[in-house]
């Protein structure tokens, strides 16, 4: 680069160097609001077209499903729907002759995916929901299939930031759905996958297992659909096994999410 | 005019904070890690490019540090010390136009990137969150592969391709039938 003086090349530096620390103190947060505000639509549009673009790369090529296919696989899902409405009803039964508590009496709101964070080492969302909006660290944010995404780690005055699952910094813990029993960690791993970690050495898990999420902490409820198992290893000097676990959605593909605000 | 050319700087340094922000980081690794503003910054080093450049590619950085969880600042305070240090080295001990100085000039310049960002976005994640996030493997290798990646294309980039193009372009072809 060339600069008409080292002293002109010092006072650039020292100038940007200031607004740095006054933003850092909270100083110029109402000027980065601004500049949010403006560039925000154009984000969020690029956002949702490449989202759209990957999507379109993925199915690129995909054989059509055919028409008896499709009328095949619209009965089945005719016969699942039944089936859950009668187990429900069921269920709702046996709960009021044993007199048991409801559940899933969830506060819940609904945000849409703006984009996703720009640095390096973290792997996480940018909603449309902010403190006006109830928000606050560590509730719990799943998508409307019923599938855990992560939770809330940063809130702002009319944005948050979801730390997704396979954050390193993302701890959950988890189910398996077989047994009802407690498997494990499910940590993240630098935005490349998820590995479930601190399995007891006499569980048995096997490769296409569901995994959900275990109410260890209280804002988490049970029963939140992570992923299935794709692998499962254990090194003899281990004291426990370890898992690597595939999403049941493509985290860079959601667009709409679910928070609960209180249970 | 002054004001229409800054006009332009600030919409082009949008536009390159919004594509990394919109586009990039949206696909899928190793596509989400492509080192954009190593590349731009090397280039422009290496070219030793007018300063306006240099506030264009802050105005991007800018736009990518608004879209971070808690670390305003990281890509900024990054950008202006890799300038500083890369003004230096790049006026004073490079010969920019071989291969080797583009190449070492742009390694060092991706390599000082992700240690800078990294220890910095580690330095604020412990002050807005309390964690430390910082890992040494984690910040050398990511620092080798993206300092070799960045030098690669800087050197592809700077280097190759205007050799390769003026040995095949219509004005050296008659020069040399001349």
């Amino acid at each position: 680069m060339r600069f008409k003086s080292r002293k002109q090349l010092y006072w650039y530096s020292g100038f940007v160097a200031v607004l740095v620390v006054l933003h850092m103190f909270g100083i110029l947060a109402s000027c980065g609001r601004l500049v949010r505000g403006l560039v925000d639509p154009f984000v969020h549009n690029t956002y949702r077209t490449s989202q759209n673009f990957r999507f379109f790369g993925h199915t690129w090529g995909m054989k059509p499903i055919s028409q008896s296919d499709l009328e095949t696989l619209e009965h089945e899902r005719d016969i699942l729907k039944t089936r859950v409405a009668l187990v429900e009803s069921e269920n709702t039964t046996l709960r009021r002759q044993l007199s048991y508590p409801d559940r899933n009496k969830w506060k819940i709101i609904g945000a849409e995916v703006i984009a996703k964070t720009s640095g390096s080492s973290e792997q996480a969302l940018i909603i449309n929901r902010g403190l006006g909006d109830g928000l606050v660290a560590g509730q719990v944010v799943f998508t409307d299939q019923g599938v855990l995404i992560g939770s809330v780690r940063l809130v702002e005055q009319t944005r948050s930031f979801i730390q997704l699952l396979n954050d390193p910094q993302s701890r959950i813990g988890a189910l398996h759905v077989t047994n009802s029993h407690p498997i494990g960690i499910i940590a993240g791993g630098y935005g490349l996958g998820v590995q479930l970690t601190l399995i007891p050495p006499e569980e048995v898990v096997a490769v296409g297992d569901l995994i959900v999420s275990n109410d260890v902490t209280e804002q988490m409820p049970r029963g939140l659909l992570i992923g299935k198992i794709t692998s499962v290893g254990r090194e003899t000097y281990e004291p426990f096994q370890h898992a690597l676990i595939e999403p049941t959605i493509p985290f860079d593909q959601v667009k709409t999410v679910t928070i609960i605000i209180s249970k | 005019m002054g004001f229409l050319r800054a006009l332009l700087a600030l919409c082009i340094g949008v536009a390159i904070g919004v594509f990394y922000v919109g586009v990039i980081i949206v696909f899928p690794f190793p596509f989400s890690a492509l080192p954009l503003f190593s590349i731009l910054l090397s280039l422009s080093l290496v070219m030793r490019v007018r300063a306006s450049m240099f506030w264009v590619l802050l105005v991007a950085v800018s736009i990518a540090d608004l879209y971070a969880t808690g670390a305003f600042g990281v890509g900024i305070l990054s950008f202006v010390f890799i300038t500083l240090l890369g003004v230096h080295v790049s006026s004073d001990v490079i010969t920019h136009r071989s291969a080797v100085g583009c190449f070492v000039i742009s390694f060092v310049v991706g390599a000082t990137w992700v240690i800078s960002t990294e220890v910095l976005g580690g330095f604020a994640a412990w002050w807005h969150f309390h964690v430390n996030i910082v890992s040494i493997v984690h910040i050398i290798l990511t620092a080798l592969a993206q300092g070799l990646f960045t030098a690669f294309v800087c050197t592809v980039l700077y280097v190759f391709l205007p050799h390769w193009w003026r040995d095949r372009s219509p004005i050296t072809v008659n020069y040399r039938a001349v």
